[in-house]
């Protein structure tokens, strides 16, 4: 089976726009994966009911962030404010993606943002979202929107830490699940089209499992002409992971959703933890 | 009249006597290394030097022509070699007022060390202070800190925003701010299901709200506080990095400046402005140099300016001299000899900084000796003033003539005065001198030793072979051919000539070594090996020569009888006196008509001169002199009834002096005696009231003036000039007139009296008073009382008020 007829297809890359830094960033990012892979950006601006309906309130106010002194909010001004924001971030669109000379659609949606996103995912393949996208008050380091997306999607995911972009190396975890197979076309994929180095974070319980595993890796990197570095883990538990991570330098790091090796809290874990682009690949 | 025959030739022009001495040429003479004739000025200059106090500064007076600056420097170089070398001195910045940059005393050579030295530590910190910022370590607790603040104030809100939770109330994040709102479900609530709620819930809702948004907005406050407390936990951090690199590096050069305090402060001082400036050392980020009109301006990161402040300027570096120093000072203007603060233009405007603080002649001289000619400081504006500021604070304060007259306004700076310890040494003329004595209370205080120095030196065996030997030191250091001794030896006599004095030399050494180059230049002109006597006389007549046009001019104008000189026969009230011109280097005599008419008066003689205010003040008191004279002599118990008038014929200019009231007298009393007065005679000499002829000046030039008028109408024999008896020492006349006088074409007649002067002029006797009180027949003294008596009874009868009657009670 060669690296070119797994089936993964990324044609449409949705970016969750609300004209923050961190969306412009994840923005940026899903503009640079759609050049690789030749992909369309599909942005979407929700405005968030959440919102509209607290401006609705007749004792609506809010805290400025810059003066710190409270205001009184009224449904038509966040109307009018959430359509300004509605505009900027079509104007990022159209910029990066001019840049980059991709195909791209605009929409606006109203509702609740995880549910208008998880809505809008059915069109897409991959869904890039920036951490943090309020700036302010989050301990953690992926926000509520993002956590709920990342639990609930069934795409693959582009998530971007505060910072971060995609660039090589890129980093994999590979072990023998089908899942983590996709995650590795993917890799190899962005290693090649930027080219750059892949380094493959094998999981394998023995010597002769990792002896098995690098030579699948070897025989499907032989076609793209992707070099790549090699590093064996046993035990794969977070913080053993974030080091390789940073030690590695990785730009990009791909890993699977599903994977026999990882479960959900370790990849939460990990996310919480990594400082670069990861693709989180369903 | 034995007693008034001529001078013998030998009294006209006295000869050096080259018998005694051993030498042919100058060749054989030995280089004169003491200073001729000057022993008072050399004592005083000795002293002033020696004297270590303030206030005595040295001011040599005398013409420049004497070498007295040659003198003084000599002896200024041999005492500084003696001298320690004084100190360093430099400009340092000033960390706390810049504009006060403070100075440094260092010894000798240490000044260019400390300034290399800092140059080292400034290239070393701009390696080890980017090298601490970078460092993985500084970076980790950069973060740490400024984490601190960020999970703080997350932290603060996340309790709050929990705590509305829990009374289901949420925190809701908008475009530019938070807000409460209450939640149903995960849901903000709509306001139809809101206003559905009972008016107390309601209520209850918008109370909670109110108070969370309080918190909220209290919290808020707070942040700008946290704010600079995290600030101010970052600047601690950088400044402990930066003291961490900077304290041993800087520790390491306090040792070797252990012994100067001055210094370990100012290591101090660079200490806590690195530091404090550390930003100054980072590199600048690449590609964000920015721009403005295509020109560079370095911004935040290594400025080129910014570390400019840790340079040493080293105003004054003795590492190379010997001795205390001795500087000549040239051109004297203010920033030359106070120093200055010069200014760069950047971006149209004018900026300075220590830096450019340069030194004057004060600095260089500090500690030594500075030689300054003293006109040239007094025509340099504000000079003298700032020269005296100087030495009465004894500190040099640089500060720039146009800041002090207000003149620009632009930046500029008030370096550190700097302790002076200076002698000044001013050479000028001796009118100088006397004048800033006069008029400059300052003076007197700053200049107590002034050294006076001879314009000429006794005659005598010694002094004449010292002066051949100066001679010889003269023509070899300006390499000249030897002199022969004959040479030297006119050149002596023409020494005698520029003193006026046949028992005095000149010592201006300038105007002797011009006639020494003059006569090298002849004998060379004539292919000679050594200079003879031959040459120096050609020198001293081609230079006469050169500049006697004027001189030619009237004699030729009394040649041609444009102006009225008789030579021979006798004429009653006229008489040629004598004058004498000064125009360049030149003097010259002429002989001048003077004539005197007498009538009936008020006891008064006019001068005429005078009324015309043409005369002098001591011309008017020579002929006032004469009245004195005229009333003792003949007229002390009747009132003198006449009025006189005296001239000067065909004198168009001022006339000064009293040389001619001797011939005025002549003239009055010949007018008066109604007795001729021989024209082949000229008369020069100042009397008193008893009627004794004193000396006068430029005796020399007055005889040869009126020779050469007899001898351009050819001398007969019986032409001459009296002069005082008390001017024939000074006799060092031209070889024709002496040679005409050895002929006996020509005779001088020295006079003590104006008797003699009368028997002279008239060939009659003066004569003297018998026992009767009454003058000889013939005499003229006779005819004067006659007349003076005829005129005070022709007075009476014509009721003419005498001056003389009013006097008399």
């Amino acid at each position: 089976m060669s690296a070119t007829e797994l089936p993964l297809h990324i044609r449409r890359i949705l970016v969750a726009l609300d004209a923050s830094a961190a969306s412009i960033a994840a923005l940026d990012a899903a503009a640079t994966l759609a050049a690789c892979m030749d992909a369309e950006l599909l942005g979407l601006f929700v405005e968030d009911v959440n919102l509209l309906r607290l401006a609705g309130l007749p004792f609506a106010s809010e805290i400025d962030m810059v003066s710190g002194s409270a205001r009184s909010l009224a449904p038509a001004q966040m109307e009018q404010r959430l359509r300004a924001q509605a505009t900027r971030a079509q104007e990022s669109l159209s910029q990066a993606a001019g840049r980059r000379q991709l195909r791209w659609t605009f929409r606006v949606a109203r509702g609740q943002v995880v549910t208008e996103l998880l809505g809008a995912e059915i069109e897409a393949d991959l869904i890039a979202l920036g951490t943090v996208s309020t700036p302010g008050s989050r301990r953690a380091r992926v926000g509520s929107t993002a956590q709920a997306v990342i639990e609930r999607a069934a795409r693959t995911l582009l998530i971007l830490p505060h910072g971060a972009t995609v660039r090589t190396p890129v980093g994999v975890l590979f072990d023998e699940s089908p899942a983590s197979a996709q995650a590795f076309v993917l890799a190899a994929r962005l290693t090649q089209a930027e080219s750059g180095d892949l380094v493959v974070f094998l999981l394998a319980d023995d010597a002769e499992s990792e002896q098995r595993l690098r030579e699948t890796a070897v025989s499907r990197l032989e076609p793209l002409q992707v070099k790549a570095r090699y590093r064996w883990f046993v035990d794969a538990d977070t913080a053993t992971l974030a080091r390789a991570v940073r030690d590695e330098r990785i730009g990009t790091l791909a890993l699977a959703a599903d994977s026999d090796a990882l479960d959900a809290q370790t990849v939460h874990a990990l996310l919480e933890r990594v400082e670069c682009a990861v693709l989180l690949v369903r | 009249m034995t007693h008034l025959a001529p001078l013998s030739p030998d009294a006209l022009y006295r000869c050096i006597d080259t018998g005694p001495w051993q030498f042919q040429t100058t060749a054989d003479l030995e280089d004169l290394t003491e200073i001729v004739g000057q022993l008072r000025a050399t004592e005083a200059i000795r002293f002033g030097i020696g004297i270590r106090r303030d206030g005595y500064n040295l001011f040599v007076l005398g013409p420049p022509s004497t070498g007295s600056h040659a003198i003084v420097r000599g002896f200024l170089a041999e005492q500084a070699a003696r001298e320690p070398v004084p100190a360093d001195w430099c400009y340092v910045n000033n960390f706390e007022q810049p504009h006060r940059p403070r100075v440094l005393r260092l010894p000798a050579g240490l000044g260019v060390k400390l300034r290399d030295d800092m140059q080292e530590i400034v290239e070393d910190l701009e390696g080890a202070i980017p090298a601490a910022f970078e460092s993985d370590e500084y970076r980790a607790r950069r973060h740490e800190v400024e984490q601190g603040f960020k999970e703080h104030r997350e932290k603060v809100i996340e309790e709050l925003e929990r705590e509305a939770a829990g009374l289901g109330i949420a925190l809701i994040h908008t475009p530019t701010g938070m807000a409460f709102a209450p939640k149903r479900n995960g849901e903000v609530m709509s306001t139809e299901d809101f206003e559905k709620l009972p008016a107390e819930e309601q209520k209850r809702v918008e109370d909670l709200v109110a108070t969370f948004r309080q918190r909220l907005e209290q919290i808020f406050s707070q942040v700008p506080q946290w704010r600079r407390e995290n600030q101010r936990q970052v600047r601690e951090l950088d400044r402990d990095v930066v003291m961490a690199a900077v304290g041993h590096l800087i520790n390491s050069f306090k040792e070797r400046y252990a012994v100067y305090p001055e210094v370990l402060a100012y290591l101090g001082a660079v200490e806590q402005a690195v530091v404090e400036n550390a930003d100054d050392f980072r590199r600048p980020e690449e590609g964000q140099e920015m721009t403005l009109f295509g020109m560079t301006i370095s911004r935040g990161g290594r400025d080129a300016a910014a570390l400019r402040r840790y340079e040493v300027n080293v105003l004054i570096d003795r590492s190379a001299t010997a001795g205390a120093p001795v500087v000549y000072m040239d051109n004297p203007s203010y920033p030359e000899l106070i120093g200055r603060v010069e200014h760069l233009a950047q971006m149209g405007t004018l900026v300075t900084d220590f830096t450019l603080i340069k030194p004057g002649a004060l600095h260089r001289a500090n500690g030594g000796y500075l030689v300054l000619d003293a006109r040239r400081v007094l025509l340099q504006p504000f000079a003298w003033e700032g020269l005296k500021r100087c030495l009465s604070a004894n500190q040099v304060r640089i500060e720039s003539l146009g800041q002090m007259l207000s003149l620009i306004s632009t930046v500029s700076l008030e370096p550190e005065p700097i302790p002076l310890n200076i002698k000044v040494v001013l050479v000028g003329e001796r009118l100088l001198y006397y004048l800033l004595y006069h008029f400059d209370p300052d003076f007197r205080e700053l200049f107590k030793v002034a050294a006076d120095f001879e314009d000429d030196m006794d005659r005598s065996p010694d002094t004449q072979m010292l002066h051949a030997r100066l001679i010889a030191t003269l023509a070899r250091r300006e390499k000249l051919l030897a002199f022969h001794r004959d040479a030297i030896a006119r050149v002596l006599e023409h020494g005698s000539r520029l003193a006026a004095d046949a028992e005095k030399f000149s010592i201006r050494v300038q105007d002797i070594t011009d006639l020494l180059r003059e006569a090298d230049h002849w004998a060379r002109e004539a292919k000679q090996e050594v200079v003879q006597a031959g040459d120096v006389r050609r020198a001293i007549e081609a230079r006469i020569e050169r500049a006697d046009r004027v001189r030619d001019r009237l004699q030729e104008a009394i040649r041609r009888g444009t102006i009225l000189i008789d030579t021979d026969g006798a004429k009653i009230g006229q008489v040629n006196g004598l004058s004498v011109m000064t125009l360049g280097d030149l003097d010259f005599g002429h002989p001048t008509r003077i004539t005197a008419r007498v009538r009936l008066g008020k006891g008064e003689v006019v001068d005429i001169q005078r009324e015309v205010e043409l005369g002098g003040p001591i011309h008017s008191k020579g002929v006032l002199i004469l009245a004195g004279f005229l009333g003792a002599r003949y007229c002390s118990d009747r009132p003198l009834s006449l009025s006189a008038s005296l001239v000067f014929e065909q004198t168009y200019g001022q006339v000064e002096g009293d040389s001619a009231s001797c011939a005025e007298l002549c003239a009055l009393l010949s007018a008066l005696a109604d007795m001729p007065l021989k024209q082949s005679l000229a008369i020069t000499g100042s009397v008193n009231q008893h009627g004794e002829v004193q000396a006068i000046g430029a005796v020399n030039e007055k005889i040869e003036g009126f020779f050469d008028t007899c001898k351009a109408r050819g001398l007969n024999g019986g032409q001459g000039v009296v002069i005082p008896a008390a001017n024939v020492k000074h006799l060092m006349l031209r070889d024709d007139v002496v040679q005409a006088c050895r002929e006996d074409k020509f005779r001088i007649y020295p006079v003590a009296t104006v008797e003699d002067a009368l028997e002279l002029l008239t060939g009659a006797p003066a004569g003297a008073r018998d026992k009767n009180g009454l003058f000889p027949e013939g005499s003229v003294n006779r005819g004067v009382e006659q007349r003076l008596i005829k005129l005070a009874e022709q007075a009476r009868a014509f009721g003419v008020p005498a001056v003389a009657e009013k006097r008399e009670p």
